[in-house]
């Protein structure tokens, strides 16, 4: 806690001048302060996650001045509307667009930022912080009826000279009425690096547009990684997204979705690989709070010798949720003697006229299979990754971009690399 | 119309009257309120029991000073004044207890006739051999005689603490210790009596063995313990039902159940729960913490956990099963049916340790009126469970607008060979489904019912047969009152 | 047997059926024909008592035991009772309640309501088993859960083994012909004509002609906008698989 108490008060230095941001950054560590960060012991939303992990003592400010060497920095990528950003700041883009305005918190009207931010309750310590310590929010916005023609990228990288550090970004996107529009997350970041990233992202999508959102997640495997993500979705919009992770050794992903717009719809799936030394934890959280909408989610992950995946999944379907269809699956491979995979598929329903169904499967490769890989001649390791390869791309969605699938399948082939010898 | 038609079928599940709801006129020799060592001495002194008893209740007493009522189930209910119950009712009665069933106080006799428990010749026509406990004392056990001869031992707790002292002391406390959690930890220091049961090697128990507990006095809990134990190849088919008078405050029933498997020995325990559950304001009712685990301690052992649970204003339960043994099978079927204000927060922990053991779970859950259904359950596989294999399924059903059923399933995987599958749905209690009923000449009531036990028979099919005519028509009762 | 007269009847707001005439008299068979969205499936719905179909004036006259009995009033399980039938377009799945416990449920309820003796379950069982193969249904379809999984022709098939073990007085059977093949339709008709008899009536509701080659009519209607605007014999049934609607309305 001293450490985090260290990096509000050097982000404050930075910041301060602002006196609306000096009150707000204030306001929110207080929160922070009350609420501390998450006990596994008392919350069983971390019974198997232990954050401290991420915060560790020696976790270091980083200055707005600690920037990565730019002359090494990536290049921008023509295939998208590419967006860098780096320790969470925009440092770079390639593309300037009638109906797609890309700003940062200090040059955005403070007011605007502030009400988008109220619209979402802080659920604990860690969200606390992270809007405590955002100084430099990036906002990404779609104006009405705009079709934007190929994927927009929010490409997040990290680097600088301190031995570890806390990355935070946060991250506002609106996508506006009848509006349509991709978006990719690449997530990078050195091998060796030990900081923790900390994301926010808050996604309102208006009446009728529809969102397709990717992210790839491939950091450095000694890095910790947090994400949390809260989407609302007004009337008849549609949201599609596909998350891939196989990076960092400790991650958590908090994903909350709020249908509040009738005839909503929104489908999420994901595809994980954990290895040993990993631990990877996926919450998610679907609030039906109004009539026939549709959710639709899938998780696949595959844990291998020594990693250890977690899932929690929490339907809501309140009271006036009449004609919702909500199901939500998790489906675990085991592969190795010491992985664990701990799931609980959840829901809570307190309207009667609904179509609802959840699950989990949590299994290894049948033996039958392989063995039939083996009489026809391929190798062992060279069959599992195949059926990995079969059990992962399940999950994959088929509307998406084909840009955003070869990205997808490219990243997914990365990943299953490292099951053969 | 639809939303019509859901009023009218959840009028249906409203509360009818309570049909156990009398109480028992008899004396009875009651303590003070509270709870102190003073009390636990006092009730060890009555009971004339051995030291080895009193120091285990002591020191669960000592452990529960110091823990705190847990929160977190998905239960509302105002806090218990553990210091406002009565902790020992019994009948008062000659101090060594009916020598057979002709001693009993006829007005208890009375009360078990009416419950439709056959005692003594009428068990031995119902060819069930019964132990009956009335608020916290066995009143004595009926074909004692007959399975003795099997070397069967089939009595009320008390009676084993003083005839097998050692089989008492080698079991007692070894599936749900005091230190398990806090109701356990209660029990242990106030349990008044509840049944023991011990199969032999290689027994199969002719009979099934029934125990039937009854709250009757006002202010008192009840906490009785039952220990069942299957030697090596012996087998048993245990039935336990459970009603209480209707009073308008809440009573505490906080009992704890251990079952032992040895190796290829198999317990069946069946449960039909039908204690008061409070009025249709929620007012009243019994609030029903019970700890029930059964341990597959040899190979190849089989535990079978089935549960109809209709009644209790809060239910808080959840029977598991510690599959240790190699090859050992844990079962769970269980049906709870809420209405009115009842809150059920029930499930199974299935804990894999054993190479090659298998888990199942059937639940069924329905809620109707304002009431709260909850599943919650643990599927663990540690590393040893070689080739374990789980299998669970959880199904909801909403009856009306303002009910609501919650699912938290915990899985919880340590072994890759294991092989795990957990499904849930939910439906409703369809008005197109009823129309289609009626159209056909059934009633309302009929067409509900039968809708009812359609959903439930994967646990129906479990229950002995005595007992699932019994289930079902507890429903058909719950149901009762639609016409008219 | 059965006298409409001015029946009006909505669905919500909407008005479906518009003053609707018909008499259905011991051992006819009526056809009711019309283009879709004309009410021919609300008067099935009406007569049969669904809650969400409110008659809003006419009569519905029904014979029972020689009287005429006003039966807008009833529940639906009473004029089931009274051995009014309606096959389902539809039918509704019911998973969990198997097809012959239903069905003796079902049988039960009408045998106490008419004082005759209830049925058994092992008499019942050889009793439906009878009927399966009279109407060439499949002896399978009774152990299986009510409708579930069953193929649209299935269902039809199931609705009519009900007919037979429930033999009532007057059949309603709502496009019991659509989503059949040739082979299924020749069965439902045959099985009908084999329930057929001078003391029931049934009435058709149909969209298409050739139901009525394996089922004879001795009355075809047109059903539009709510009314019945042209009544005939079987040979306008062929006249509008011919010409359509069109010259009618």
């Amino acid at each position: 806690m001293e450490s985090l108490k260290k990096i509000y008060e050097g982000n404050r230095r930075e910041f301060g001048n602002i006196a609306r941001l000096k009150n707000f950054s204030a306001e929110k560590f207080q929160e922070f302060e009350a609420l501390g960060l998450p006990n596994r012991f008392k919350n069983d939303d971390w019974k198997y996650t232990n954050i401290n992990r991420a915060f560790p003592e020696d976790l270091s400010y980083l200055g707005l001045s600690d920037t990565p060497d730019t002359a090494n920095a990536p290049e921008l990528d023509s295939r998208y509307y590419d967006i860098h950003i780096a320790n969470g700041v925009i440092t770079n883009l390639n593309f300037k667009l009638d109906g797609v305005s890309v700003g940062h918190g200090l040059s955005e009207s403070w007011d605007s930022i502030e009400q988008s931010l109220s619209r979402y309750k802080i659920k604990n310590g860690v969200e606390a912080l992270s809007q405590a310590i955002a100084g430099n929010i990036v906002t990404l916005k779609v104006d009405p009826a705009t079709i934007v023609d190929k994927p927009i990228r929010l490409f997040f990288y990290h680097g600088h000279q301190l031995e570890k550090s806390l990355v935070n970004s946060l991250v506002l996107i609106e996508v506006g009425r009848n509006a349509e529009v991709s978006i990719l997350e690449d997530h990078i970041g050195p091998v060796e690096s030990k900081d923790t990233l900390n994301h926010s992202f808050f996604i309102s999508i208006d009446d009728n547009a529809s969102l397709n959102h990717v992210k790839i997640q491939n950091t450095g495997s000694q890095t910790s990684f947090i994400d949390h993500s809260k989407i609302t979705l007004n009337r008849h919009s549609r949201y599609k997204a596909y998350n891939l992770a196989r990076g960092s050794h400790f991650a958590r992903y908090e994903l909350s979705m709020l249908l509040q717009g009738e005839g909503s719809e929104a489908t999420f799936n994901a595809a994980y690989t954990t290895v040993e030394g990993q631990h990877l934890d996926h919450h998610t959280i679907v609030d039906h709070a109004v009539p026939n909408c549709v959710s639709q989610q899938l998780y696949k992950g595959i844990t291998s010798d020594g990693g250890r995946s977690v899932f929690n999944g929490k339907v809501f379907i309140r009271k006036n949720a009449v004609g919702t269809d909500a199901s939500q699956m998790n489906k675990n491979l085991l592969l190795g003697d010491q992985a664990e995979v701990d799931t609980k598929p959840q829901m809570e329903i307190d309207a009667d006229d609904v179509k609802c169904g959840h699950g989990a499967t949590v299994g290894g490769i049948d033996p039958d299979q392989i063995f039939y890989l083996l009489s026809r001649g391929v190798p062992k390791d060279r069959a599992i990754m195949m059926l990995a390869r079969g059990f992962l791309r399940d999950a994959t969605l088929d509307s998406l971009d084909p840009l955003l699938k070869e990205r997808i399948n490219e990243e997914l082939e990365h990943g299953l690399a490292a099951y053969v010898q | 119309m639809e939303i019509e038609m859901m009023t009218e079928s959840s009028e249906v599940l409203k509360r009818r009257d309570y049909k156990y709801g009398f109480v028992t006129d008899v004396e009875t020799e009651d303590f003070p309120e509270g709870l102190s060592e003073d009390i636990i001495n006092h009730l060890s002194d009555i009971k004339n029991e051995p030291d080895f008893i009193r120091e285990y209740r002591l020191k669960a007493f000592r452990y529960w000073q110091t823990l705190e009522e847990p929160e977190w189930a998905q239960l509302n209910y105002p806090k218990i004044d553990f210091q406002a119950l009565r902790y020992y009712s019994a009948p008062k009665q000659n101090t060594d207890g009916p020598k057979s069933m002709d001693e009993v106080d006829p007005e208890i006799l009375e009360t078990f006739k009416r419950l439709g428990i056959p005692l003594g010749e009428q068990a031995r026509l119902a060819g069930v051999a019964v132990d009956a406990v009335f608020d916290s004392v066995s009143l004595g056990t009926s074909h004692q005689e007959e399975l003795e001869e099997l070397g069967i031992i089939f009595c009320s707790f008390s009676e084993a603490v003083e005839k097998h002292p050692e089989l008492v002391k080698k079991y007692l406390g070894k599936v749900v210790p005091y230190k398990d959690n806090f109701y356990a930890a209660l029990n242990a220091a106030v349990f008044s009596d509840g049944s023991f049961c011990y199969i032999p090697k290689n027994v199969k128990c002719p009979l099934d063995l029934s125990t039937y507990f009854r709250i009757n006095s006002a202010g008192t809990g009840q906490f009785e313990r039952t220990l069942v134990i299957a030697d090596e190849g012996a087998s048993v088919s245990y039935l336990e039902g459970c009603t209480a008078p209707q009073r308008d405050e809440n009573q505490l029933h906080a009992a704890v159940v251990e079952l032992i498997a040895m190796e290829r020995a198999s317990i069946k325990y069946s449960t039909v729960q039908n204690w008061y559950a409070g009025n249709e304001n929620g007012e009243g009712g019994i609030y029903n913490f019970v700890t029930k685990r059964g341990l597959c301690a040899g190979n190849h052992s089989h535990i079978s956990w089935t549960q109809v649970e209709a009644g209790s204003a809060i239910t808080w339960k959840y029977p598991s099963c510690i599959l240790k043994g190699d090859y050992s099978r844990g079962e769970f079927y269980s049906v709870a049916l809420t209405n009115d204000h009842m809150q059920a927060d029930t499930g199974t922990k299935m804990i894999h340790i054993g190479k090659h053991t298998n888990s199942k779970i059937i639940s069924k859950g329905i809620s109707a009126d304002h009431s709260v259904n909850a599943y919650r359950g643990q599927v663990k596989i540690l590393p040893s469970a070689d080739h374990a294999r789980n299998y669970s399924q959880c199904d909801s059903m909403l009856v009306g607008k303002n009910c609501s059923a919650d699912t938290y399933p915990f899985i919880e995987i340590q072994n890759k060979t294991a092989t795990v599958e957990h499904e849930a749905t939910t439906s409703k209690l369809n008005a197109d489904q009823l129309f289609y009923l009626e159209s056909r000449g059934l009633d309302e009531e009929e067409a509900i019912g039968l809708l009812l036990n359609g959903f439930c028979k994967d646990v129906f099919k479990e229950l002995p047969l005595e007992f699932s005519v019994e289930a079902v028509k507890l429903l058909e009762m719950k149901l009762e009152g639609s016409v008219g | 047997m059965l006298n409409i007269s001015g029946l009006k009847a909505k669905v919500g707001d909407i008005d479906v059926l518009k003053g609707l005439d018909l008499s259905v008299s011991a051992g006819e068979i009526h056809a009711i024909m019309g283009p879709n969205g004309s009410g021919k499936s609300t008067l099935g719905k009406v007569l049969s008592g669904h809650p969400e179909y409110d008659v809003v004036s006419g009569d519905v006259n029904y014979e029972v035991n020689f009287k005429n009995k006003d039966i807008t009033t009833l529940s639906s399980d009473e004029r089931a009772k009274e051995g009014i039938f309606l096959s389902f377009q539809y039918p509704v799945e019911i998973p969990g309640v198997p097809n012959e416990e239903f069905l003796r449920a079902s049988f039960n309820a009408l045998c106490k309501h008419q004082g005759v003796e209830e049925m058994s379950a092992e008499a019942f069982a050889d009793f439906v088993r009878s009927k399966a193969k009279d109407m060439k249904v499949d002896e399978s379809f009774l152990t299986r859960d009510l409708n579930v999984d069953l193929s649209g022709g299935e269902k039809k098939r199931n609705e009519l083994l009900q007919m037979a073990v429930l033999s009532p007085r007057l059949s309603i059977l709502d496009e019991i012909d659509s989503g059949l093949d040739i082979d299924s339709l020749k069965i439902v008709g045959e099985g009908v004509n084999k329930l057929r008899n001078e003391e029931n009536s049934f009435v058709l509701i149909t969209h298409y002609q050739r139901l009525l080659n394996y089922i004879e009519p001795d009355f075809v209607h047109v059903l539009h906008d709510g009314k019945i605007i042209k009544t005939g014999d079987k040979t306008l049934a062929l006249e509008i698989e011919d010409k359509g609607y069109d010259w009618l309305i």
